[in-house]
């Protein structure tokens, strides 16, 4: 039989006829060269900053004989928070891909809906309402974005359909609310703790340990294998529920299946260090212009978020090395200016 | 009276065939619409006396009336009144006017009736600019900062509308509030990394952010009068040309409106007036949603009327979220955010309630 | 023989019932078309035929078995649509779009077989579309696109093929392209077709059997010359009209009445007859 023209490069994995898995020669190599990024990146990350170790004593300490404070420094303080960067924005970059699938809209992603909005509020709860320590804090961020999550789903669930303009709507809605009452609570505190709680909603990586990481990467991995098996139901949706359903597959299910992986996903990464903005919205947009696909293309789409977040957080350290940033407000101005570009884009096309 | 929009699948932009009549203006129609408007005006007054009458300090109505009519500076009652109580209230009328009419003008600008400048990001842009020039360029009072206000809202309020309603979200209303969103997410974010960041600011403006009616004395309000006053001007002039872009960009220009003229007048009133509210009173969201709604849901898709009756529902709803906010709890909670705890509900509903279609 | 049936079947959305009680037969082999003026319900019968929209009361059977309690997967297998409006995403190509049809008889960890190439490859010759096959769809024209949309429903291999207003949006000779294409794949491939579709005269040329509705009921159902006659015209369409065989395929030819006296008689002037060109 003649060949098929796919437009492109694909190569097959696994046997010649019935292959296991066919992947774009374009989507594949972008993969790799982000890898590449991300694996340097942090090894950049772990080896320099304002702490003044050498990298060949952050090497021994990496393989275990160097002196306590360098093993600390880099072991206990730096490593988790790399690992944790890329960890959290391949996690909120899959999110925002399968929401933004979901409701069939670039920008229908969980930090403009209002999920992370939520987590803010939980949080907030627990820090100055209850007077929690940073594990309560995350446990609230965590309760407070899946009880928002759950929320905004039942809200814009009519006869058991969710439908993709009124999740939008409903999260805009509920967001609003959400960020109102965390204004509110923010104003019962003292200017101190208020500082500090805006801190955390601005999304800060610092005081990280390897506690918080193994508390988020269970759930984390699970969520992100689980989107795996998503892929393909996602990319059948992409054609309109009437076109899915003939074809075989039980909207309802995959709807709810994604929204629980993507409700996970988000509070998981929301959870440990608040939340970072944009991420969610911007890598999934970015990844598929760079490797121009139609799928759903969650490899380069992890790769993309885990390389942003991780950036964000480095400049956040460096850019004032006496007073770093709260990651947030980093990924906010760079997200944010993306964000501008994006809508300008798309606002002159057709 | 609202006829087809020219493209397909958009939302209803207007709920009122479902609900109200649907017919010409008949006598009886115009009749009513006028009748409407005395236990309007009833209602207004009662919030606005509500907001006079409820404070920390009891102070029964007979002596409020006196200390209004025999204004005494020395006397302590007169004062509350005069400094805390009537400031209070003339913000109320005077920011609540401003959002109803710049509400209903962005829903009629953009043929959607799920926007108003807080959800479309023009408040967020106005705050933005506020905190801009507190922090950096050391401005000090609201005459001074009102105009960054405008600006910022201008400046918004065009990006949004070039953003969301040429291109591919021309005619998709959902695509337009999603922009808005976006963007206000976006300003919002460089306002808290600016007010972080300049901790003397953040403590100046901490009442502010969420919309309050406490803040600003007597002069400082009629400080943004006049231009509210400039912008409702402007909008009773455009209520015809309103009504006839609401029939469809093709349909206006056959009738001889210039729908790019028309826009940019009212994006200009609008500024003035989210610009204006929100410099005296912080952004205040969804007031701009709900006035315009609940108007349209009595008087139909007419422009002029729907004006009026949004410049007295918004400061009624205004003046009754302020006071249910003292009223709550010890402390006081803010008026905008009693403001979206109504009228996100609202918005709620009305995606729920109403078949928006697919994009 | 029929596979497809609805017995009964009380059809509307959740605030409105469309059709009180419709029991109509799917020839096997046939090319069947519903017509009807605006809001009758054609669209919503062809619906529930396919499961998107479960009846009220009574039942849609295939193969003698309720449709709705048949796995969903299963009945895909059985039978295809192509509905109104389908959304193209961004930025896809039309292989890729095609291969979307083969979802139903995908395994998980096989993503492509030689019969997904088979199918794929016949789906696209079938609908002329082959050298189109690595291009983006946005950049093609509706007619291009809508045969795209044929083979997406194509690849699904199913023997019965239902299609929603497929011609709505096409100007009149790519309707013509992909009405001809419905009947070779109907007379030569053997599909079953069932298509709703809103020119009375291309129903009548394209039909073995057609269902006429109006106001949620079947008013007539049978062959073409037996159910479009001008008393049917009249009563479903409400449309006062000749009925005349048609000077090329034979088959009915609605022709409206024209009230306004003949057209040479007004205008003036010689003019020849259509005829005379013959």
């Amino acid at each position: 039989m003649t060949s098929l023209d796919f437009g492109r490069k694909v190569f097959r994995v696994g046997r010649r006829v019935r292959p296991f898995l066919i992947a774009d020669v374009r989507s594949t190599v972008v993969c790799g060269a982000l890898w590449i990024a991300i694996v340097a990146l942090a090894v950049y990350s772990a080896f320099s900053g304002s702490a003044q170790i050498t990298p060949g004593e952050a090497l021994q300490a990496l393989i275990g004989r160097g002196d306590a404070y360098t093993s600390m420094v880099v072991l206990e303080w730096r490593a988790p928070r790399v690992l944790l960067a890329v960890l959290l924005g391949a996690s909120l970059a899959i999110s925002g891909a399968i929401f933004q699938n979901l409701t069939g809209n670039p920008l229908g992603s969980p930090d403009v809906i209002g999920f992370q909005t939520g987590s803010y509020t939980g949080a907030l709860i627990v820090m100055l309402l209850l007077g929690g320590g940073s594990a309560e804090t995350m446990a609230g961020a965590l309760l407070g974005g899946i009880a928002t999550a759950f929320v905004v789903f039942f809200l814009s669930s009519k006869r058991g359909a969710v439908r993709g303009v009124r999740l939008i709507i409903v999260g805009i809605g509920v967001s609003a609310m959400l960020a109102s009452m965390n204004v509110w609570i923010l104003l019962t505190a003292t200017v101190e703790d208020a500082i500090m709680a805006s801190l955390w909603g601005a999304g800060n990586p610092s005081g990280v340990s390897w506690a918080t990481l193994l508390g988020v990467f269970g759930g984390s991995v699970v969520f992100l294998l689980a989107s795996l098996a998503l892929s393909r139901p996602m990319r059948l949706m992409q054609i309109g529920t009437p076109f899915a359903t003939a074809l075989g597959q039980n909207v309802r299910v995959v709807q709810v299946a994604a929204i629980v992986i993507g409700i996970g996903l988000t509070a998981l990464a929301t959870a440990p260090v608040g939340p970072p903005w944009f991420i969610a919205s911007a890598a999934p947009q970015i990844a598929r212009r760079a490797v121009r696909s139609d799928r759903l293309a969650l490899g380069p789409t992890a790769a993309t978020g885990a390389l942003l977040l991780l950036l964000a957080d480095v400049l956040a350290q460096r850019i004032y090395p006496d007073s770093p940033l709260p990651v947030g407000i980093v990924t906010v101005s760079i997200g944010g200016l993306y964000f501008l570009w994006l809508l300008l884009r798309e606002g002159k096309k057709r | 009276m609202s006829s087809q929009p020219a493209t397909l699948g958009s939302v209803p932009r207007d709920p009122a065939p479902r609900t109200g009549p649907g017919a010409p203006a008949t006598g009886s129609h115009t009749a009513r619409r006028w009748l409407g408007l005395v236990p309007l005006v009833a209602l207004c007054v009662v919030a606005l006396a509500a907001s006079m009458l409820v404070g920390s300090r009891a102070i029964p109505a007979g002596d409020v009336l006196y200390g209004l009519l025999h204004p005494d500076p020395d006397e302590a009652l007169s004062q509350t009144i005069w400094f805390s109580r009537v400031p209070r209230t003339a913000l109320i009328l005077v920011a609540g006017v401003a959002l109803g009419i710049a509400g209903t003008l962005m829903q009629a600008v953009t043929r959607n009736p799920m926007t108003d400048p807080g959800i479309l990001g023009v408040n967020a842009g106005a705050s933005l600019a506020v905190v801009v020039g507190l922090a950096f360029f050391g401005v000090g009072d609201i005459s001074q900062y009102m105009w960054w206000s405008f600006a910022g809202a201008m400046v918004t309020s065009v990006l949004v509308f070039m953003i969301g309603n040429t291109g591919s979200a021309r005619g998709n209303p959902v695509r337009l509030t999603l922009s808005g969103v976006a963007l206000g997410a976006v300003l919002s974010g460089f306002s808290s990394a600016v007010l972080l960041t300049n901790s003397h600011v953040l403590e100046k403006l901490r009442g502010w952010s969420a919309g309050t009616t406490a803040s600003q004395p007597l002069d400082a309000t009629m400080a943004i009068v006049p231009f509210v006053v400039i912008g409702v001007v402007i909008a009773i002039l455009s209520s015809r040309s309103l009504n006839v872009l609401a029939l469809g960009e093709a349909s206006a220009v056959a009738m001889g409106a210039h729908p790019n003229r028309i826009r940019t007048v009212v994006l200009v009133a609008i500024a003035l007036l989210a610009g204006g509210a929100t410099a005296a009173a912080g952004p205040i969201g969804f007031l701009g949603l709900l006035a315009p709604h609940l108007a349209r849901m009595v008087v139909g898709p007419h422009q002029g009327w729907i004006l009026a009756y949004s410049a007295l529902i918004a400061p009624t709803v205004m003046g009754f979220a302020d006071v249910l906010g003292r009223v709550i709890t010890t402390g006081e909670v803010p008026v905008g955010v009693v403001t979206a705890f109504i009228g996100a509900p609202v918005l709620i509903y009305m995606v729920r309630r109403f078949r928006v279609a697919e994009m | 023989m029929t596979r497809l049936m609805a017995e009964k079947a009380a059809l509307g959305y959740a605030d409105k019932l469309i059709c009180e009680e419709v029991t109509v037969e799917i020839p096997d082999g046939a090319f069947t078309v519903i017509v009807g003026p605006n809001a009758c319900g054609k669209s919503t019968l062809l619906k529930s035929l396919t499961r998107l929209l479960p009846p009220a009361r009574g039942r849609i059977l295939l193969d003698g078995r309720s449709l709705h309690g048949l796995p969903t997967k299963q009945v895909a297998r059985e039978v295809g649509l192509l509905p109104q409006g389908p959304i193209a995403p961004d930025g896809i190509r039309v292989i890729d779009l095609v291969t979307r049809g083969r979802y139903p008889r995908q395994r998980l960890f096989s993503p492509w077989s030689p019969e997904d190439e088979a199918a794929v490859a016949g789906a696209m010759d079938a609908t002329g579309i082959r050298h189109l096959s690595g291009r983006m769809v946005d950049e093609l024209s509706g007619g291009q696109r809508q045969r795209v949309w044929m083979a997406v429903a194509l690849a699904q291999q199913t023997p019965i093929l239902l299609l929603d207003e497929p011609t709505t949006y096409l100007d009149v000779s790519h309707q013509i392209e992909l009405l001809e294409l419905c009947r070779g794949l109907n007379k030569v491939q053997g599909h079953t077709l069932v298509a709703v579709l809103h020119d009375l005269n291309q129903a009548a040329r394209y039909a073995d059997h057609v269902i006429a509705m109006k106001d949620g009921s079947i008013i007539a159902a049978g062959a073409p010359h037996d159910v479009i006659s001008e008393s049917l015209v009249a009563s479903v369409f409400g449309l006062d009209a000749r009925v005349i065989p048609d000077p090329e395929s034979g088959s009915p030819l609605v022709v409206p009445r024209w009230n306004h006296g003949s057209a040479r008689r007004d205008r003036g002037g010689p003019r020849e007859e259509i005829g005379d060109q013959r």
